[in-house]
């Protein structure tokens, strides 16, 4: 990982023990912040809860990376996995396998590549795709707009 | 606004309905007959802890289904029933009448005090040049002067809003994984009535909670995120 990248988790990791910290120290004297009897009970553990989750996936509208930011109409599904140390950021159906040392890497590397081959497909004419290329070529058309 | 779709790609981990009454000694001392009625569907009994000071009385037992994902949590003043894999508000409304029913039928209930129906949500989430998108996913926005409504690097927020018949808390906060750094937004909609609520119209009550918290979850999300939802992605 990057000493740039370090320095962002680190930046992430401080926000939310800032929160805890902050939730801590605010001072309610004798005033009650909540109390169970005006909430539905529930026994949900979020710690327990998020170290069951294997894959990690989320959708993504926005694409940006040297100047140019492109929206999708629809939503991109990014699929992050790990292997030996490293983080892959991948859509089957745009072709995409963008890899990094960290998740944000990788995500950062995601981004570059949706915009290389959105310019790549662009300026390639009609007459010079096939098969495979031709889909992606019109997928890329049709899914992404440019940021005016 | 359809509160009848069912999405195929839906956040939600847990769904609970809950009911609270006057405190029935008899649910204590002969809680095996209830677990006779409903031990076909919910055969696994789970004790709860007792943490120092508490009293036994008022901790809920459950039952649970043989694939652990829904069952019922049951005490002296509460009802509750949950489930793990909801699909849809249907088939959970019919499981919790049934379950209420054969509670109904063993001891005799009265003076409901709260009603509750709470939708617990986990969306995972990408950052956007490290902060947390939060206008692709929520409609909702928060404007603090001089600063940039949807700049957050992190947030963690509680408000309860009045609607008909009852309140609703909602709560909105980032998580993280220690190990896996896994980011998600929970979304937790807990809706509340303790007004106008009779043993005989439970069911109505029942169909009111699920309209309110519903409906604000699908006022809260954005249209794209629906998209989404509805599996309609690449």
């Amino acid at each position: 990982m990057s000493p740039a990248h370090a320095q962002v988790y680190q930046d992430i990791e401080d926000s939310y023990n800032l929160i805890k910290s902050r939730k801590l120290d605010i001072p309610f004297g004798g005033y009650e912040v909540s109390s169970s009897e005006e909430s539905t009970e529930v026994d949900f553990d979020p710690g327990e809860y998020l170290q069951r989750i294997g894959t990690k996936t989320f959708p993504k509208w926005q694409f940006k990376s040297t100047g140019l930011k492109v929206y999708s109409s629809k939503p991109i599904e990014v699929v992050i996995t790990r292997g030996n140390g490293t983080y892959f950021a991948e859509n089957e159906a745009l072709d995409i396998c963008a890899t990094g040392d960290s998740e944000r890497e990788a995500l950062e590397d995601f981004c570059q590549h949706v915009i290389y081959f959105y310019k790549y497909y662009k300026q390639l004419g009609w007459d010079q795709v096939m098969g495979h290329a031709r889909k992606l070529k019109e997928s890329y058309g049709n899914l992404f707009q440019e940021e005016r | 606004m359809n509160l009848e779709e069912v999405y195929p790609n839906s956040p939600l981990i847990e769904v609970v309905c809950e009911l609270r009454f006057q405190r029935n000694l008899e649910i204590e001392c002969r809680r095996s007959v209830y677990y006779e009625r409903i031990k076909e569907k919910y055969p696994n009994i789970l004790l709860p802890h007792l943490p120092p000071g508490g009293a036994p009385a008022l901790l809920q037992y459950r039952f649970e289904n043989k694939e652990n994902d829904a069952g019922i949590l049951l005490s002296i003043d509460k009802f509750s029933h949950y489930d793990k894999k909801y699909k849809g508000h249907k088939k959970f409304i019919s499981e919790f009448l049934n379950s209420w029913q054969a509670l109904s039928d063993t001891y005799k209930i009265e003076e409901p005090t709260r009603l509750g129906w709470r939708y617990i949500n986990v969306i995972p989430f990408g950052r956007e040049g490290g902060l947390v998108p939060l206008a692709d996913f929520f409609t909702f926005q928060l404007n603090f002067p001089d600063t940039n409504g949807s700049d957050f690097e992190n947030l963690d927020m509680t408000f309860v809003t009045r609607v008909k018949e009852g309140s609703i808390t909602t709560k909105l906060q980032t998580a993280i994984e220690s190990k896996t750094r896994q980011e998600v937004f929970i979304l937790d909609i807990d809706f509340g009535m303790k007004e106008n609520l009779s043993i005989k119209n439970i069911d109505k009550s029942v169909q009111h909670a699920h309209v309110e918290a519903r409906s604000l979850f699908e006022k809260s999300i954005t249209e794209k995120y629906r998209q989404y939802l509805r599996g309609e992605k690449v």
